[in-house]
């Protein structure tokens, strides 16, 4: 008999204690409510537990997707600052305020986040949404310094290094120009020739003649061979390469443009068939000087807004 | 031409003393007589009042009188050249205002007008000023003289190279007084003879290219710039490649000159100018496209740029923003998502169609705004299984007053180029299963799973471009297209369940709403305006102007109205998808505002924001701003006859700042920018209701019961109650007929809403303010005008019915 009630009383003991146990949390309801599309009741059990502190990370984003789902947006703002700033060491936080300040159309605020977030950890991508915003705005000075960072992190692109040259070059600062032009050309593709030929002008006004003959002689190969692809009529880089190092030291490009020249056929017919001594035949270079003397074309394909066409 | 020779020729006499032309002949002695021989008539008409006297008297001898009498008609006749030379006035010839700009394009570039760089961009400036687009394909021949005859300007913005008859075509309009603007000089051509054409055509209009082009930049410097520069965005300090360009003539006007050096030598080259033959503007230094998101902004401005090229001086422009002289507020709602069961919390217990959210929660709560619903005809045809719901819906939503019957096509195409030239064995091909069902569902859970582990290949932007990739032609293709059902079935679906008498009124395009021009005639035969397409915006994701459409988009002979302002499915597919994303129409509509007005309030949204809670909220918040501001609200398909009005309006200048407008249809407004010195003057004015001022432009509020109108203008003195006639401010209702009496006026109105007005040009004192229907007095009070001449005004009546108002002096005792 005792055992008998003993037995009975533990059951009731174990299925009072089961139960208990299986009462849903303060989590568990939530959660059951967002799955069950009931979101006014889960906006407010969330929001009773935020303002008790208790901010878990998913928890505080079912929040804010509440918030957002009513487009209550002032709230939502307000829950996604809390979080960006409980979370301040943290880019993906920051990257998801950056993220709702898009969302919203609050512009400054995002790029002020970007910025932050860039600061924090830089990133091209990063990178590549605030140099969007700086350029369509024309908040040029913030793109330079941008663009400096970057060349500075060696995690510049091609085009930006061009572009970063190209502004230094036209503020006048030849030997910021040249860094960001030097870079330049060791990254981008070697067909591409406004930033090298800009690189050329810039070591040559501050003195490098050498440098500047010396790179241009290793650009012209791939120049002429590219010249070959050029439509009839357009002017063709090379021959203004050509045209550019002649004016600097006629003796010096001559004999550089030899030996490029050498080299080229070398690796074409092999060491035996080398032509001993070099004859400088460089593609109308003796043609007429176009009206307006050096400042001409390269002939590269533009679109519509003036910008270089991707090959 | 010779209609408006005739009209001129009846105003005439009725209105305006406008002064008949001069003969030739007549010319010939102004010429002569007035500045040489002035002197001498001067002396015979002094003698002629001489010889008067003695050659009537008795007494003198024949002789004299012979030779008096001779000297006489001597006199005489020389007097009577003079005398027919003379002026009554020196008031200028009508002329018809030219509004035609033609859009010359290269369809080998562009296949489609509204494919164009030019319809794009340059189109909504076009419009803001007056003027009219309409397009030539520069492979299809060059238009004639007769084509030409009432064109006001040329336009090109080429990439290729036109065909080398283009530049002596070109070179002809300019000599023959027709501006011409180009834009880009991509489509150069680069053979010498063509290049020299293309120079001459250039230096008609003030400019020429040497040939040369300076792409090393960074050693240019800018020479000159004015206002005209930097309008959206600055100018690049990495300038763009650039022609060099010289001008001639006086008349040309340099906005930006560029000075590049080449050791010893200086290039000069003016890169945008006008001139008063046209204009020109380098690629590069107009509009600025950033290259890695595509966006665009204006370099220079574009309405003034285009002012200067095209000539715009002072004149009426017809507008189609404002009415009332508040900026026009309209809705429509697409039919799309209308049998969609709601996901809003407060319609769970009964599961609820979208269509019957939005009639709870958007419609019948404003009866004080109204609404065009566009219907899609399957949705509502048990052919293709529909719900009850669904129809008693759209017969509850056409029962209100408010709402406009729509129609949103009867299959919902969504993309109408596919069904110009229908092929019923393909359309079964594009959208029949190429998947069995096992193999339709496996496919799908694998794409969930990769999802899942992969979410990096969920690309940002699917969203967008899947609609696109994986729309069928139209929604429902279950049975063969045919353009008839598609246009007059869909009508007649909506008007079926619509209350007895309630036409239907309005189409609204569906899908990419690029209907071809067969179905646009269609709708017009039906006598139904039309609208959709555009997708105008202009806020903090897309921060230019360059994101506003024109008003209509041209299909052949047709033109398609464009909505006033991006639908929410624009918004809400923003980003990764943003459900609250419509509250950022509210960013347009303040661009838009302010410092031009460039286009009316249109909240147009699909019945599917009736799905979700933050999409009503949306539409919410503009419904409940509507309230609050200072708008005209009309039905959609009004806004849509003031569109095509905008392209019927024909103006005749009348010399001393009067205008005869005429052919208006629905278009009851005109505007004057730059007018801060001007007013109307009611006195020399016919069928003008009012004048409001905003910025520096000046309304003007057309009478609806006059087919024809003259707009007169003075000068503004700055006192408002100088203005001697009653007129209309501003109002939320609609006004016509207004007949000015000896103290106060009568008007009719109509409209949505409590009639806020206010009324100004009336002498201090007393009114007697009445609100009439055929059968009562609705409303009256008496209202008090003092030194302004102004009487503001909130009628409480029911005006969706046309009323009658009545101002009228009163006595002390509120008697009329």
């Amino acid at each position: 008999m005792f055992r008998h009630i003993a037995l009975i009383v533990s059951l009731t003991a174990v299925a009072l204690a089961a139960g208990v146990a299986m009462v849903p949390g303060e989590r568990e309801q939530w959660t059951m409510l967002v799955r069950d599309g009931r979101n006014q009741e889960a906006l407010k059990a969330l929001e009773t537990r935020y303002r008790a502190g208790k901010r878990e990370v998913d928890a505080v984003l079912h929040l804010y997707k509440l918030y957002m789902s009513f487009a209550e947006i002032e709230q939502a703002t307000r829950i996604m600052q809390e979080f960006a700033a409980d979370h301040g060491d943290d880019p993906a936080a920051v990257a998801l305020l950056a993220k709702h300040y898009g969302d919203v159309q609050d512009k400054p605020a995002q790029i002020r986040t970007l910025e932050e977030l860039f600061d924090l950890s830089p990133s091209v991508q990063t990178a590549r949404e605030l140099l969007a915003h700086y350029r369509l705005e024309g908040t040029f000075d913030r793109e330079e310094t941008l663009l400096r960072t970057l060349l500075a992190n060696q995690i510049i692109a091609p085009n930006d290094a061009e572009r970063l040259g190209l502004m230094l070059a036209a503020r006048g600062d030849l030997y910021g120009a040249r860094e960001a032009l030097t870079r330049f050309d060791e990254i981008a593709n070697p067909e591409r020739s406004i930033g090298r030929l800009a690189l050329f002008d810039v070591l040559v006004q501050i003195g490098d003649k050498t440098a500047a003959l010396h790179k241009a002689a290793s650009w012209i190969g791939y120049w002429r061979k590219a010249s070959n692809h050029r439509t009839a009529g357009a002017d063709i880089p090379s021959v203004r390469l050509v045209r550019m190092m002649m004016a600097v030291d006629e003796a010096t490009a001559s004999r550089l443009l030899c030996e490029a020249q050498r080299t080229e056929m070398t690796a074409r017919a092999g060491d035996e068939a080398a032509p001993a001594a070099c004859e400088l035949n460089v593609p109308r270079l003796t043609a007429e000087v176009d009206p307006i003397g050096r400042a001409v074309s390269n002939g590269e394909p533009h679109d519509e807004f003036g910008r270089r066409r991707r090959r | 031409m010779r209609a408006h020779g005739r009209v001129a020729g009846k105003y005439r006499r009725a209105i305006v003393p406008v002064r008949r032309c001069r003969s030739n002949f007549e010319h010939l002695f102004i010429f002569w007589i007035e500045p040489v021989l002035s002197a001498l008539i001067h002396i015979s008409w002094l003698r002629l009042l001489a010889l008067l006297p003695a050659a009537t008297r008795c007494d003198v001898p024949l002789r004299m009188v012979l030779t008096r009498s001779a000297l006489l008609l001597v006199c005489v006749l020389s007097l009577a050249p003079g005398a027919m030379a003379q002026s009554p006035a020196d008031t200028p010839p009508a002329e018809p205002v030219r509004r035609e700009i033609l859009a010359v394009y290269d369809s080998r570039e562009e296949p489609r007008p509204d494919q164009t760089r030019i319809h794009r961009f340059a189109e909504m400036p076009l419009n803001h000023l007056g003027l009219v687009v309409t397009y030539w394909d520069v492979n299809a021949g060059f238009p004639g003289a007769e084509r030409m005859a009432n064109v006001r300007g040329v336009l090109t913005w080429f990439r290729r190279t036109p065909p080398p008859l283009f530049y002596l075509w070109g070179r002809e309009q300019v000599r023959q007084g027709i501006r011409t603007v180009i834009l880009g000089d991509g489509g150069l051509p680069s053979g010498n003879t063509a290049f020299a054409d293309a120079n001459r055509l250039f230096a008609e209009i003030g400019f020429g290219l040497s040939g040369g082009l300076v792409d090393l930049t960074y050693g240019t410097r800018i020479l000159h710039r004015d206002a005209l520069i930097g309008f959206e965005r600055p100018l690049d300090p990495v300038l763009p490649a650039f022609p060099i360009v010289g001008t001639f003539g006086a008349d040309v006007s340099s906005h930006l000159v560029l000075e590049h050096r080449e050791g010893d030598l200086v290039l000069a080259s003016s890169v945008v100018i006008t001139s008063s033959r046209g204009g020109y503007a380098a690629n590069g230094y107009f509009v600025y496209e950033e290259p890695g998101t595509g966006r665009t902004k204006w370099i220079i401005d574009p309405f003034a740029f285009f002012q200067k090229a095209f000539g715009v001086e002072t004149m009426p422009i017809p507008d189609v923003t404002t009415l009332s002289g508040r900026r026009i507020w309209f809705s429509h709602i697409d039919g799309d998502g209308w049998n969609n069961v709601s996901r809003v919390e407060a319609y769970r217990e009964k599961p609820t169609i979208a269509a019957t959210v939005i009639l709870r929660e958007l419609i019948a709560p404003y009866p004080d705004l109204p609404v065009a619903i566009g219907v899609i005809g399957a949705d509502i045809d048990e052919k293709y299984g529909t719900p009850e719901a669904g129809r008693q819906t759209a017969r509850d939503l056409y029962l209100l007053p408010q709402v406009e019957v729509a129609t949103h096509s009867y299959t919902h195409p969504y993309q109408w180029s596919f069904f110009e030239n229908y092929d019923r064995a393909l359309e079964e091909r594009l959208t029949g299963p190429d998947e069995t069902e096992w193999k339709a569902v496996l496919g799908e859970r694998m794409r969930r799973l990769a999802k899942r582990l992969f979410p990096g290949l969920t690309r940002k932007g699917e969203a967008e471009s899947k609609i696109v990739e994986d729309d069928p032609p139209r929604a429902y293709s279950d049975f063969p297209f045919d353009l008839d059902q598609e246009i007059r079935g869909a009508i007649t679906a909506a008007e079926e369940v619509a209350p007895e008498g309630k036409h239907g009124t309005l189409y609204l395009w569906s899908g990419g709403a690029e209907p071809f021009e067969g179905a646009i005639a269609r709708t017009r035969r039906l006598g139904l305006r039309n609208l959709n397409g555009g997708d105008s915006r202009f806020d903090a994701d897309y921060p230019s102007i360059s994101y506003l459409s024109p008003i209509s988009r041209p299909a052949g002979a047709e033109r398609q109205i464009y909505a006033g302002n991006a639908n929410d499915y624009i918004y809400i597919t923003d980003g990764n998808g943003r459900d609250h994303g419509f509250l950022h129409l509210e960013a347009t509509v303040n661009a838009t505002e302010t410092p031009r007005r460039l286009k009316p309030i249109n909240v147009y949204y699909h019945m599917f924001a009736g799905e979700r809670a933050a999409q009503l909220a949306g539409v919410r918040h503009h419904l409940d701003s509507a309230r609050q501001a200072l708008v005209t609200p009309i039905g959609a398909s009004h806004y849509a006859a003031i569109a095509d009005g905008f392209f019927a309006t024909q103006m005749m200048a009348l010399g001393d700042s009067s205008w005869l407008i005429q052919n208006r249809g629905a278009l009851q407004t005109v505007r004057f920018d730059d007018a801060a010195g001007l007013t109307i003057d009611f006195t020399r004015s016919t069928g003008v209701l009012g004048q409001r001022k905003k910025g520096g432009s000046l309304y003007v509020a057309l009478d609806e019961a006059q087919d024809d109108v003259v707009v007169a203008l003075a000068p503004d003195n700055g006192d408002s109650a100088d203005i001697s006639a009653p007129h209309l401010i501003e109002g939320r209702w609609t006004f016509r007929d207004m007949r000015r009496q000896d103290c106060g006026f009568t008007v009719m109105a109509k409209g949505y809403g409590t009639g806020q007005m206010t009324w100004g040009g009336l002498r201090p004192g007393a009114y007697h303010v009445a609100v009439r229907t055929t059968s009562e007095t609705v409303w009256e009070d008496i209202a008090e005008v003092g030194d302004d001449g102004r009487l503001a005004l909130t009628a409480d009546a029911d005006a969706v019915n046309p009323l009658e108002i009545e101002v009228a002096c009163s006595d002390e005792n509120g008697r009329p």
